[in-house]
């Protein structure tokens, strides 16, 4: 299958007093056209940061950012910041950012928020703008009137649908879904994962969905990655990760998802991630790895492919 | 969670009139635009130009108090008593070739006090040789004085009864004849009112005043028939809602015009200042550093410079009018207190969610700014706006006060200038201090008690739940 996004040796280092936070250490991912990629890892390992390198959102505090992105045989990083604005963000890669209740602005009417893109890139007059984000809102499963009503007005899922519906607007090829129900309950939590799906079935969509809970991102992940301390772990398809993890850290995480009324003990991983600042040399994650070898502790595994599926660790060859 | 904070200006205007302190604001402010509203009503179209004018207020008496002091006194102060031709009753005689034309009015005056002032104005249209003319006042007890006998020639005369020695001359050969002596000083308004000859002095018992049916005749000799439009004014003590000044100018219309020039210099400098404050101060804070950081400076040195100083120099040295005034308040608030707050309020809304995902649909950062920073400060600087409406009335009266104001407009702060110089507060003229200073006052209390009520719905804190 052809893939629409590829991410080769991305870097993104937030600048600090204390030295450069290797965020995005030399990432390399890929989604096939249609599918979606599920980014897991534990909070802080770098999985945001790297959707935002993907749009190319930085703070003030950049380090470095290099690498390329490749979005549809175009590497992104040769587009100027402008060309990035306007020809990328929204019309073929949107965003729906964690926690919708802060994602509208409270004193803008809905209707008028999820326009804006509309007005700003495809130079919409108002009536028309809105005459789309009616169809956008049904698509999404709201009522009309949602338009006409402030953020405080509406409920958190209905709010995050609204967002969803924003994201869509502009008929995007690759949707990232930064943590998209984290703040709500597992039923509306459910309802919004359904409600995906569904769109990712009728609008042809790909997903990178970001998220910590492993449960939740096999329903709706065709890909894993697993993200450790800013680098890949393991990648490869929802089949294997879940059945068959063959990273180390990756079958802890997996040890530790609860299952309803099972006699499973949950398991932790000992120890905490690594300090980004100040990464320990050779595999990030062999200070809490149980298997650790010699080589770990010297030099960083490269993505192994295995079967057909890439793991970054000693125990599957290499040197 | 509580209600959020309310957005819309409606919105905050509507929750405002609930409280009470918005309510009593709103009607303070009411009554002052109804009182500006009031104005064509009341006041000629080139009233600005008449206050200005002191020869065309001369039917007005000089320092009268209010008419409702009468109330508090208990003592029957008079008004004025105007006699235009009209109340003039006309007879004509021919005698030997020459018309004798007598105009005869009268009036009741049933005061307890005397007039301030007599005065009688004749107009005649004769061409050629001036007319002779015989003024005589008849009092109620049948005594006859003769107040002027001579020539006036074309044209309006006016007669000073309380000033001009010729006539008080007369006045003292009447009290001469009655008592035997000449009194030291003589004040018509006083002699001609007095009810017992011995005391036609210048004690102005009250007890002492003739009350009934007055006369006065204009005589007019003449070798042709001629017309003359006499006019006989009896001025009063109290005149009108807030009296006169030392100009004779009716108090009430400067007041009233005060009201507009009021609200209008105050409401558009607060808003004009808030608004480039917000807007720069935002601006900065949200275009970087670099820009925050002198947008801050600048309104540092604004804060620090005293403004009333340098705008008394500006207007010792230029002819400042209202609008050049402004235009100089404005000037030297730009940047200012409402800056550093839009600062503050815009860091925190810089680290929204909503920004950064304005920031990937591709927002111009100018568009952010106006579209969504800014209305979100909006409801603070409407609490800052109300409250600044007194201190320009405040700095615009002061201005006047010190006479380096509008040349032209009468305003409140320049009725005040006007009563200080003419040393209004010695003098027991108090009606021309405190109408003026108790507007100044009520319009800022209004404004005060607004920007509570606004300040109550938009500082999450202090809301009523």
């Amino acid at each position: 299958m052809k893939k629409i996004l590829v991410t080769e040796d991305l870097v993104l280092y937030y600048r600090t007093s204390r030295g450069p936070v290797r965020a995005v250490d030399h990432v390399n991912l890929w989604v096939e056209d249609g599918s979606s990629l599920a980014v897991v890892g534990e909070s802080g390992c770098g999985k945001s940061s790297m959707a935002y390198a993907i749009l190319r959102i930085l703070p003030r505090n950049v380090h470095s950012y290099s690498g390329k992105i490749i979005f549809d045989g175009v590497n992104l990083m040769d587009l100027t910041d402008e060309e990035m604005r306007s020809k990328i963000r929204w019309r073929k890669i949107s965003m729906v950012f964690q926690g919708a209740m802060n994602t509208l602005n409270p004193v803008i009417k809905v209707g008028d928020q999820i326009i804006e893109p509309l007005l700003i890139h495809a130079g919409y007059k108002k009536e028309e703008a809105l005459r789309e984000a009616r169809e956008a809102v049904k698509n999404v499963g709201l009522p009309e009137y949602v338009l006409d009503r402030y953020p405080h007005e509406l409920s958190g899922g209905m709010k995050q649908r609204a967002v969803i519906a924003m994201a869509l607007l502009m008929k995007p090829r690759l949707v990232i879904l930064d943590e998209p129900t984290s703040a709500l309950d597992v039923l509306t939590q459910a309802n919004i994962m359904n409600l995906l799906k569904d769109l990712k079935e009728r609008e042809r969509l790909s997903y990178i969905f970001i998220t910590h809970d492993l449960a939740l991102a096999s329903e709706l992940a065709d890909y894993v990655a697993v993200m450790y301390a800013g680098k890949i772990a393991e990648i490869g398809s929802a089949e294997t990760i879940y059945k068959n993890p063959r990273h180390p850290y990756t079958q802890k995480l997996i040890g530790s998802v609860p299952t309803l009324r099972s006699e499973k003990v949950l398991e932790f991983i000992p120890g905490a991630p690594p300090d980004l600042v100040n990464p320990p040399e050779g595999c990030r994650f062999h200070l809490r790895c149980p298997f650790a070898k010699d080589i770990c502790k010297r030099r960083e595994p490269p993505l192994i492919k295995v079967d057909n599926d890439h793991v970054a660790c000693w125990l599957y060859g290499g040197e | 969670m509580g209600t959020p904070p309310p957005t819309g200006i409606k919105q905050i205007l509507k929750e405002a009139l609930k409280t009470k302190t918005g309510m009593a604001a709103v009607i303070i402010l009411g009554m002052m635009i109804l009182m500006s509203a009031s104005i064509p009503f009341y006041s000629p179209v080139n009233f600005v130009k008449r206050w200005n004018d002191l020869k065309s207020w001369y039917e007005y008496p000089s320092l009268a108090a209010p008419v409702w002091v009468k109330w508090f006194t208990g003592t029957n102060l008079p008004e004025t008593i105007d006699l235009t031709s009209k109340h003039f009753r006309v007879t004509e005689e021919e005698i030997s070739g020459h018309y004798i034309t007598t105009y005869t009015a009268y009036f009741r005056y049933t005061y307890d006090d005397y007039p301030s002032e007599l005065k009688a104005l004749i107009k005649t249209d004769i061409k050629g040789k001036p007319v002779r003319l015989n003024i005589i006042f008849i009092r109620p007890d049948g005594e006859e004085i003769n107040l002027f006998n001579g020539l006036v020639s074309s044209g309006q005369t006016t007669f000073d009864i309380s000033l001009d020695p010729k006539l008080q001359k007369n006045i003292a050969r009447f009290v001469y004849e009655k008592t035997g002596t000449v009194p030291e000083v003589i004040r018509p308004e006083i002699i001609l009112f007095s009810k017992s000859p011995s005391k036609y002095g210048n004690e102005a018992a009250s007890s002492n005043v003739l009350r009934g049916r007055y006369i006065v005749k204009f005589q007019v000799l003449s070798d042709k028939k001629i017309s003359a439009e006499p006019r006989f004014i009896v001025y009063g003590k109290v005149y009108g809602f807030a009296g006169t000044d030392l100009y004779r100018r009716d108090l009430w219309l400067g007041i009233l015009w005060g009201a507009p020039v009021a609200l209008a210099f105050g409401t558009v400098a607060a808003i004009a200042t808030a608004l480039l404050q917000v807007i720069i101060g935002a601006a900065g804070a949200w275009f970087g550093p670099k820009w925050d950081e002198l947008v801050q400076r600048i309104a540092d040195f604004f804060l620090i410079i005293p403004v009333l100083p340098i705008l008394i120099l500006i207007s010792v040295i230029y002819k400042v009018t209202i609008w050049s005034l402004l235009g100089w308040v404005i000037v030297f608030s730009v940047v200012g207190v409402s800056s550093k707050i839009a600062r503050s309020i815009t860091f925190q809304i810089r680290e929204e969610q909503y920004i950064e995902a304005a920031k990937t649909y591709g927002a111009s950062k100018t568009r952010m700014l106006f579209y969504y920073v800014i209305p979100r400060i909006m409801p603070f600087t409407f609490a800052l706006v109300a409250l600044n409406v007194p201190t320009y009335i405040f700095l615009e009266a002061s201005l006047s006060f010190l006479g380096l104001g509008d040349p032209e407009l009468p305003t409140w702060g320049r009725i005040l200038g006007d009563a200080y110089s003419a040393g209004a507060l010695y003098q027991g003229y108090w009606w021309w201090v405190i109408l003026p200073a108790f507007m100044i006052m009520l319009v800022s209390l209004g404004f005060t008690l607004l920007s509570y009520a606004f300040d109550k719905i938009v500082n999450p804190r202090l809301r009523e739940e």
